[in-house]
C-alpha cells in the first residue's frame, strides 16, 4: 500500500493505493491520523483501492470518528463498485459521507 | 477439481491463500464477482482462525464444481468456530455504532452456505458459493 496526500488551506486529501485489509489497514489508519493535524476537511480518495475488508472498514470508521472529534468533515470519494458492495452490505454507505 | 494448500496460521500467509483460491476459481471459470466475494470471506475467516484458534497450521481445500465452489479451512487449534468470534472494538463507546461482528456479518452476506464441525482434534470450516451470482 502506498499513500499519497496533499494539504491545501485546511483541506487534507489522502489517496491510498492498493488493498485495505488486515495487513495494511492499521498502517493506513496510523498514517492518516498522523497527517490530520488541524485539518478542517478531509477527503479520502479510494480510486486506487479495489479491496476493503472488515479491517479496512474499521480503519475508515476510526478515521471518521477522529475527524468528527476535531469537527472536520470526512468525505470518501471514487469508491469502486466492489468496495461499494462491501459498504452497502455493512451499512457503511450510510455511516460514511460518500461523494 | 480440488486444490489444497497448507500454510502456517499466520496473517502473513493470507495473500498466498487468497491467491490460491482465486486461481482455483478462475481456472474453473467462476465470475469475477464470485471470486471477489470469496477473497473477502476468506480473509475474514482466515484472520479469525489465526487470531483466536491457537492453531499452528491451516489446510485450505478448494473444491470447484459445475454449480458451486467450496473452500474448507481445517486447522489444528483448539475447538473454535470462526463464526463465533470477532475482534473487539477497543475504541467503541456507548454512542458509537457497534462494529463487533462486522467480519462475520460480511461472511454471511458474501457466501451461500457455511458450516463448522469439530473432527477429532481438527476444526473444519466450510464456505460454499454458488457459481451464479445473485447480485451480478
Amino acid at each position: 500500500m502506498t499513500i499519497q496526500h496533499t494539504q491545501q488551506e485546511g483541506r487534507l486529501t489522502v489517496k491510498p493505493e492498493g488493498r485495505l485489509d488486515t495487513l495494511t489497514a492499521p498502517e493506513f489508519e496510523k498514517e492518516v491520523k498522523a497527517l490530520l493535524g488541524d485539518a478542517a476537511s478531509v477527503e479520502i480518495d479510494l480510486s486506487g483501492v479495489d479491496y476493503v475488508s472488515s479491517a479496512g472498514l474499521r480503519a475508515l470508521l476510526s478515521l471518521h470518528k477522529a475527524c468528527a472529534a476535531q469537527k472536520a468533515d470526512m468525505e470518501v470519494l471514487n469508491v469502486a463498485p466492489a468496495v461499494m458492495d462491501v459498504f452497502s452490505m455493512t451499512g457503511f454507505d450510510k455511516v460514511l459521507h460518500l461523494a | 477439481m480440488t486444490t489444497t494448500i497448507t500454510v502456517a496460521a499466520q496473517l502473513s500467509c493470507l495473500s498466498d491463500v487468497q491467491s490460491l483460491i482465486d486461481e482455483a476459481l478462475a481456472a474453473a471459470e467462476f465470475p469475477a464477482s464470485v471470486r471477489n466475494r470469496a477473497a473477502l470471506a476468506c480473509e475474514e475467516i482466515f484472520v479469525n482462525i489465526c487470531c483466536y484458534a491457537g492453531a499452528t497450521e491451516i489446510t485450505i481445500r478448494v473444491l470447484t464444481g459445475a454449480d458451486t465452489a467450496s473452500v474448507t479451512f481445517a486447522d489444528d487449534g483448539s475447538a473454535f468456530d470462526p463464526l463465533s468470534a470477532e475482534a473487539p472494538d477497543i475504541e467503541a463507546s456507548a454512542e458509537d455504532r457497534p462494529v463487533g461482528g462486522l467480519g462475520i456479518h460480511m461472511v454471511r452476506q458474501l457466501t451461500d452456505g457455511l458450516s463448522y464441525r469439530r473432527t477429532g482434534t481438527t476444526n473444519v470450516f466450510t464456505m460454499t458459493m454458488n457459481r451464479k451470482d445473485p447480485k451480478p
